[in-house]
């Protein structure tokens, strides 16, 4: 199902690439594999305004090894890296992280949709506002789905419908995307018509 | 202006809470129900004299569920338009005034995890309401009230009692200054700050949070003063043919309902947008916190309710 007379659904996130807010006083900027390298442009273009000893890095990814600490700060300041095998471990450790974070925090977040946004979240409940928040989506833009019928919650969906894990409805996957629960909307494809649904295929890769 | 015709009131009780200060407590007079109101509430007073009317924009103290009666605090104010005066030396108990109904531009966000309450002066008042509100989400919040003098305040010992080490007070006598800076750089994700009192001090706020990296949605501020006064000027009404002048003391919303213009209004402190009038031509000298700079440069709007004109005869839309 494509959206009809080029209707926009404003609730779907658009991205700029990562600008580095000299407004913040503390920066938390965090890489999901290959947000890594957004993470990266912006440090080197931000080099000369952001303060090392107010920055914290993390990096998740079975391939960050070549995310070389030194190519954000130099060898002298490797160690202000923090390297997590997966985002999962990753996106655990964030509410510590930002329960001793202060007002006038900046938090970055770069990586695949699903993830940054689940990091997002957990910024939120810890009192941030989206004004801190800064996101660049890279690499996968599978979706996360929330269904509208059980609320079942479906990681990495990639095509227009798909079987709901808690229903067993087929759902389309919608634009519309909730901040609260991270995930697009997914409600029952042949709603319109029972018995009725659009052919399956492959959009978010 | 039929929308605005308030609900009359009478004077059931007054207090002097400082040498400035007094509290009015305003209760209905056919015993009708008034809407209760959350924290940060105006009610805008209108009071009668022989020569004119005057209306002022106060906020509610009272128990926000009070359904028979309304209190409000008012610090004299000797150089004002003379409504702050009128009150102090005319109304007594058992006056007749009109209210509007409650409106708020400087509420709580209930979202906030901590809640950080900057009081000056008379600014104390939207706090009395704050407090019951908080009551019912968080004990994560502080007060901080800076006064000149202990007793030029109004409710601190009721304060001090109810929120102890919750309650901060800056003032001569107990020798302390607030330290905005050191308050500000050292606050938990999620903190909002709300400031009420002098233009300075709600500045002084402005500047220290953002140069803290605050964003601007987590820092909360109302201005507690009246209009300033201005030089002097004609208004033309175009749509009206009149030509009406606006003293230096008066402002142009003043003299407009002074002259049965018809106009629509709420909070009278250039925040609200309700006023807003069309320019014909003139320049405005704008004063308010409604319109966009782009806005305020077209010179094609206006606020009355604050905003005065730079060029000595201004012709409006009206």
């Amino acid at each position: 199902m494509s959206l009809e007379n080029g209707s926009v659904i404003r609730s779907r996130p658009v991205y700029q690439s990562l600008k580095f807010d000299d407004k913040g006083r503390f920066n938390i900027l965090i890489g999901f594999g290959e947000g890594a390298t957004a993470i990266e442009n912006m440090v080197k273009d931000a080099r000369d305004r952001l303060k090392i000893e107010n920055t914290i890095v993390l990096i998740s990814g079975s391939d960050t090894e070549q995310y070389d600490a030194q190519l954000f700060f130099g060898e002298k300041n490797y160690h202000l890296v923090d390297y997590f095998d997966d985002n999962n471990s990753l996106l655990a450790m964030l509410p510590g992280l930002l329960a001793g974070m202060k007002m006038g925090s900046r938090l970055y977040l770069a990586g695949p949709e699903r993830i940054i946004w689940q990091a997002a979240q957990i910024a939120r409940e810890s009192g941030m506002q989206d004004e801190e928040i800064l996101l660049e989506a890279r690499g996968s833009f599978a979706r996360r789905v929330s269904c509208t019928h059980c609320a079942t919650t479906a990681e990495k969906v990639t095509t227009n419908i798909f079987e709901c894990a808690g229903c067993g409805q087929t759902l389309v996957v919608y634009d519309h995307f909730s901040k609260r629960l991270a995930a697009y909307m997914g409600f029952r494809a042949d709603a319109e018509t029972p018995g009725e649904f659009p052919e399956k295929v492959e959009l978010y890769r | 202006m039929s929308e605005h015709i308030g609900t009359p009131v009478v004077v059931e009780d007054i207090k002097e809470l400082s040498p400035f200060v007094k509290q009015f407590t305003l209760k209905t007079i056919d015993g009708s129900e008034l809407p209760p109101f959350s924290g940060g509430c105006h009610t805008v007073i209108t009071m009668h004299s022989d020569k004119k009317h005057f209306r002022n924009a106060y906020s509610l103290v009272g128990q926000t569920n009070d359904k028979q009666s309304y209190i409000v605090a008012i610090r004299r104010e000797d150089e004002g338009r003379g409504g702050s005066l009128f009150m102090h030396n005319e109304v007594e108990i058992g006056t007749q005034l009109e209210i509007s109904a409650p409106f708020n531009l400087f509420g709580l966000n209930k979202t906030a995890h901590k809640h950080i309450m900057i009081a000056g002066g008379i600014g104390i008042t939207p706090f009395m309401a704050y407090l019951q509100d908080l009551a019912f989400l968080t004990d994560n919040f502080e007060l901080h009230y800076a006064t000149r003098k202990r007793s030029y305040g109004a409710y601190i010992d009721e304060l001090e009692r109810r929120l102890g080490s919750k309650f901060h007070l800056y003032c001569d006598d107990n020798d302390t200054r607030l330290n905005l800076h050191e308050l500000l750089s050292d606050q938990p994700l999620g903190t909002h700050v709300y400031v009420c009192g002098p233009t300075g001090m709600v500045d002084a706020v402005l500047q220290t949070a953002e140069e803290l990296g605050w964003p601007e949605t987590s820092v909360h501020y109302e201005v507690f003063k009246a209009p300033d006064p201005g030089n002097p000027f004609k208004v033309v009404l175009a749509k009206s043919n009149k030509t009406l002048s606006v003293a230096a003391n008066e402002t142009l919303l003043d003299v407009l309902e002074n002259n049965d213009v018809d106009i629509d209004w709420s909070c009278r402190g250039g925040a609200c947008g309700l006023c807003k009038t069309a320019v014909v031509e003139g320049e405005v000298e704008h004063r308010d916190f409604f319109l966009s700079d782009e806005e305020k440069e077209s010179n094609s709007a206006m606020m009355p309710c604050v905003s005065r004109c730079k060029s000595g005869t201004l012709t409006i839309d009206l």
